[in-house]
């Protein structure tokens, strides 16, 4: 099924509610898109401004998913949308929850770097957290283009790509453990880079978790736990 | 008053003939419209069928209202037809009971079984086909009689029971299984024309159970009522399932999501999907249904 003419509906107003919900949901995919670059920076530069910045704007994205979540409510009371409709619906409710968390994920490596910031803290291992973290952002960007596109073939593409980060962060963290075992005296600020580069996989799992929604609207095929080549070999 | 009765009984919708012409003039735009259809998406076929439709055509006079119509319906299932004004699936339930024999001009091709045995058959006789395939309508129907009587009138036709005490049992088994009888049981004898809407309707639901019919068709049965009297309608559907095969036109696509195992999509007189309720409402196949179901047809 690929008829995705959201502004096809005899109701005009319906059709402008369905188009609201997918700009919102947009808006709060490059807002949460946006902090990730913003952690990135305030890496490079070592900035604590940076990191606050990035701390004070985690409001903005909780409050859209509120609005997010009321809008879709209010939709499924009052058009009970089927089809397409309910897939989109359904779609954008479980992304907003993976968007919110990946704005929690940002403002927790902001929180975890600001004090290695302040006593400035230097290490080698920035370099790594940060082809890390390009990695997650072209990811997640791309995540959010497929939904943006409604394209399942880039979702399923990107999906398959989580293992790449997942055994790169594997690969980052035996380094950041070594580094403990070897300098007791540093554990924390390590364990604080630790943790930025778990925060990075998990922004990379909600990717992945954006991705099997865009297959979920699309081809209204559940994708989750499941074989990415297999999914592949079935829909495509 | 028989007669009338059975006029009553036999009573067709107005205007499905003109809703029938109207089809005729959409298929003749048909091409214009480029629709996409080869032959039926899903599963048109049941294991266990009740009725097993095959290739049915039906005409009033020259105009065509259903397309080589092919479907099972499975014993103890509620199946739903859905579709547009005129798009046939009225005129196809009909075809059912052969309640289209009384229109004239009605003419109906292919076979139509039932448990098997071709129900146009010419030794089929039809009245004793409508008490095994009962039905009920848009509008509630009860004969201007008492409550007991309207429910006791198939039973004395059809000779179902030998004595009073039997017939009162009856009646009383079909007021209980239509939900009716808590709400009627003091006053049997009150004329049943004096009952609000939905009770009225749950009355023509009883009474087309007193015979024991094998399969009920339902002709919007819930179209003319109020929520709640719609709800105990629904309630009533997913009981009545146990015992019985269950057709259902409804222009309600929630009433169809709700109470249907299975959903057939109807479409210019063709019947373009069927399939299970959750994926027709979910993930239809075809482009057609999808744009109907999510209001996309202008």
């Amino acid at each position: 099924m690929e008829s995705f003419d959201f502004d096809k509906h005899t109701s005009s107003e319906y059709n402008t509610e369905l188009e609201e919900i997918r700009t919102h949901l947009l808006k709060m995919g490059g807002k949460a898109e946006m902090q990730l670059r913003l952690v990135i920076d305030a890496m490079k530069q070592h900035s604590v401004d940076l990191a606050n910045d990035i701390l004070s704007q985690g409001d903005d994205i909780d409050q859209m998913e509120i609005d997010l979540d009321q809008e879709c409510t209010r939709i499924i009371a009052r058009r009970q949308p089927a089809a397409s409709d309910l897939r989109l619906i359904v779609a954008v409710m479980k992304s907003i929850t993976d968007i919110e968390r990946i704005g929690d994920e940002t403002e927790k490596m902001a929180d975890l770097l600001k004090p290695l910031f302040k006593r400035n803290f230097r290490s080698q291992y920035y370099g790594e957290i940060d082809q890390l973290a390009q990695q997650v952002l072209t990811h997640l960007s791309s995540s959010l283009n497929a939904l943006a596109r409604l394209d399942a073939e880039l979702a399923i593409t990107m999906a398959k790509k989580d293992q790449l980060i997942d055994a790169r962060f594997d690969a980052l963290n035996g380094h950041l453990i070594k580094r403990m075992i070897k300098s007791p005296e540093q554990v924390k600020p390590y364990l604080h880079l630790s943790q930025c580069a778990q925060s990075l996989a998990r922004i990379g799992d909600h990717a992945k978790n954006i991705c099997e929604n865009v297959v979920y609207l699309v081809m209204g095929q559940d994708v989750r736990h499941t074989d990415i080549d297999e999914v592949r070999k079935q829909l495509f | 008053m028989v007669k009338n009765m059975n006029k009553a009984l036999l009573s067709k919708p107005s205007g499905l003939v003109e809703q029938a012409l109207k089809v005729n003039k959409q298929t003749t735009t048909e091409d214009a419209l480029n629709i996409d259809y080869t032959a039926t998406v899903g599963q048109p076929n049941c294991q266990n069928a009740k009725f097993s439709t095959q290739n049915v055509n039906v005409y009033y006079a020259n105009n065509q209202a259903i397309h080589d119509v092919s479907l099972d319906i499975g014993a103890h299932e509620v199946i739903a037809l859905i579709g547009p004004s005129g798009c046939g699936k009225s005129t196809y339930l009909r075809c059912l009971n052969r309640m289209n024999d009384t229109i004239d001009i009605c003419r109906v091709e292919g076979q139509i079984l039932l448990d098997q045995e071709n129900i146009y058959h010419q030794k089929q006789d039809p009245v004793l086909l409508r008490a095994r395939v009962g039905m009920v309508f848009q509008k509630p129907n009860p004969f201007p009689k008492s409550i007991y009587d309207n429910v006791a009138y198939g039973p004395r036709i059809h000779g179902l029971t030998s004595n009073k005490a039997e017939l009162d049992e009856l009646v009383e088994a079909s007021l209980i299984k239509a939900g009716l009888f808590q709400e009627v049981k003091d006053r049997l004898q009150a004329p049943g024309t004096g009952l609000s809407g939905g009770q009225q309707q749950r009355l023509c639901i009883a009474r087309t159970i007193a015979v024991q019919p094998e399969v009920i068709l339902m002709d919007e049965p819930a179209s003319a009522l109020d929520p709640i009297a719609t709800a105990k309608i629904e309630e009533l559907i997913n009981e009545l399932k146990e015992n019985f095969t269950i057709v259902i036109v409804t222009h309600s696509m929630q009433q169809a999501a709700r109470v249907s195992q299975r959903t057939a999509y109807f479409h210019m007189g063709r019947l373009i999907e069927v399939g299970d309720t959750n994926q027709i409402f979910t993930n239809p196949a075809h482009e057609l249904t999808e744009k109907y179901i999510t209001g996309r047809f202008g």
